[in-house]
């Protein structure tokens, strides 16, 4: 799991989200397909406080029968009417290549939902997404929220290779308007995406989110102090418990006060302002 | 029915589950009902403020988990003043887990929780192996541990419990050493110091070289070590280790343990953690157990002529 959290950028909590129920409960697998090449989208039967979860918000997952730390995913896609889920990831380790092994009917031991999840400023009119690689599977339903508001919805997809670019053709459809860069073209480097973002920082009424990269973060974390524009980073971690008990994740280890926790304080954080912790 | 409640001399447990220390916060409750257990063991307390390590602080390992957290710890004001309050609503039994880097924060942290109401007892923790002082430098000398809990118990009105370290040579005399000292109670084991290397980066997959072992992998080791700490004390044994099934749970009764600890499962099956009590008890009717002092210690010698039953 990457860890885009780069220490010169200063993240504020946006109001942990504590107090919520969260359930730890067996689901059945839907199925797990592969898309965008080289990540698996793995869809189960969730119960309703999960299937309507914020944007944002995660889950840990393990196969039932496998006795292994759960792990962490953003929910990529939820639908409270039929009562289901969807993480989508990319294969790094023993954990996931469990998760990508399952099959339809196999149980799923699911812990959420979690964490606070994206929060639209009122008055924001338009929403401008910056997500590299898998790093687009926490911004995807935040995108369709969007969407679904009427909101004039911007999305930079960054990938490797065009053809991991995540979603990028189904937001088209529904409405945003995307662009997809990436490194084989050269199209990713920071020059030519600051080219492309700054018109839509510019532009009154913006409001950011991003997901992926330390580079990627840095970038709308500086764009949105120059057009005071706000700035919402989706941050990942290694975490074992997923409810703040562990402490596998703060956002500044080291420091006297632990800074905040990923999981509880976010994954969600607001950059700029005073610097936490 | 079989009668789940345990006597640990100073209290009188529902059932004999118990939430081991750093495993079980106030937050968990957002998902498990902790009056479902018998008690639960906060987080180490030290009287300051301390960080924890460097990330990563918990990897996989083959059955288990290795963590280098390192107790990041907001001190005693910030424990007594914000955080008890809220443990004082879970609805069983708290016990509250005292660290210190030296002796002297060992008794300083015990006096100031004299201040507060409710404690069911403290556990010291001389048993941590990712401090750099006190821990289980302190924990593995028979000699340090008598004193330090002499010490505890003439500045505590609480009932003590040593939670012990299963990295020494010989644990029965660790174990003699806190009932000589005054324990209540001890509890075995914490992590077993460990490492684990990547070839690759060359390095360790923890932020520290070393670490704590947990989870079922420790199993064994745990159960061996209550057994040895069962003959070696009168004292009652709160058997921690990779406690995953009722099953496991009567083993641990059986080595000799009076209450049995759950720590690293509580990460993966926190669902599974709330069924154990009623699954305990079902599994005692199916072997016939009424009470589980009819189980405590009770190992029947190995059958005559069983091949392997002794190694070397």
């Amino acid at each position: 799991m990457t860890i885009a959290r780069p220490p010169e950028v200063a993240f504020r909590p946006l109001g942990t989200d504590h107090g919520g129920r969260v359930a730890d409960r067996a689901c059945t697998v839907i199925g797990v397909e592969p898309v965008a090449s080289e990540y698996r989208r793995l869809r189960f039967e969730a119960w309703p406080e999960l299937a309507s979860c914020r944007p944002g918000q995660f889950v840990m997952l393990r196969p039932l029968t496998a006795r292994l730390i759960r792990r962490p995913f953003t929910v990529f896609d939820a639908d409270a009417d039929r009562g289901r889920a969807e993480v989508v990831f990319r294969v790094t380790g023993e954990g996931t290549a469990r998760l990508a092994g399952l099959r339809p009917g196999d149980r799923l031991s699911v812990l959420g939902p979690l964490g606070n999840g994206f929060h639209l400023e009122p008055g924001r009119r338009r929403a401008v997404l910056v997500g590299r690689g898998v790093g687009m599977a926490s911004l995807h339903r935040l995108a369709r929220h969007c969407l679904a508001l009427g909101l004039p919805t911007q999305v930079l997809i960054s990938a490797r290779r065009p053809d991991l670019w995540l979603a990028a053709d189904e937001l088209r459809e529904d409405g945003a308007e995307v662009l997809g860069v990436d490194d084989l073209s050269g199209t990713s480097r920071l020059g030519a995406v600051e080219r492309f973002l700054e018109p839509a920082f510019a532009r009154p009424g913006s409001q950011c989110f991003a997901c992926g990269s330390s580079r990627l973060i840095r970038l709308v974390a500086r764009l949105g102090a120059r057009w005071q524009v706000p700035v919402q980073v989706a941050l990942e971690a290694p975490m074992a418990c997923g409810i703040g008990t562990c402490h596998a994740c703060p956002l500044r280890p080291g420091l006297e006060t632990e800074g905040h926790l990923v999981c509880v304080d976010g994954p969600v954080f607001a950059t700029g302002g005073e610097r936490v912790a | 029915m079989p009668d789940l409640t345990v006597d640990l001399g100073f209290a009188r447990l529902r059932n004999p589950l118990i939430g081991a220390s750093g495993v079980f916060g106030v937050e968990t409750g957002r998902a498990l009902d902790l009056s479902r257990l018998g008690a639960v063991v906060t987080k180490t307390q030290f009287v300051r403020k301390r960080p924890g390590n460097p990330l990563p602080r918990v990897v996989e390992t083959p059955g288990g988990a290795l963590n280098s957290v390192g107790i990041p710890c907001l001190g005693a004001e910030h424990f007594i003043g914000t955080e008890w309050p809220l443990w004082r609503r879970v609805g069983c039994p708290v016990i509250v887990s005292v660290g210190g880097e030296s002796e002297d924060d060992y008794l300083e942290m015990a006096e100031r929780l004299e201040e507060v109401d409710g404690i069911a007892a403290l556990e010291l923790n001389i048993s941590c192996p990712n401090q750099e002082a006190g821990g289980m430098e302190l924990g593995a000398d028979p000699r340090s541990v008598e004193r330090l809990v002499r010490r505890v118990v003439e500045r505590t009105t609480r009932p003590v419990i040593a939670k012990l370290t299963p990295n020494v040579t010989d644990l029965g005399e660790v174990a003699r050493a806190a009932e000589a000292g005054g324990a209540a109670a001890l509890c075995a084991i914490n992590t077993v110091l460990a490492m684990s290397l990547d070839v690759r980066q060359r390095a360790s997959r923890l932020g520290s070289l070393r670490g704590g072992l947990s989870g079922p992998a420790i199993r064994p080791i745990a159960v061996r070590c209550v057994w040895e700490a069962a003959r070696a004390t009168r004292l009652p044994i709160i058997g921690t280790g990779g406690v995953e099934t009722a099953e496991d749970v009567l083993e641990f009764v059986l080595a000799g343990a009076t209450a049995v600890g759950v720590g690293t499962a509580a990460f993966y099956d926190l669902g599974a953690v709330g069924r154990l009590p009623d699954q305990v008890a079902s599994l005692m009717s199916e072997i016939g157990v009424g009470r589980l002092d009819e189980l405590r210690g009770r190992i029947q010698p190995p059958a005559a002529g069983a091949v392997g039953a002794r190694a070397g």
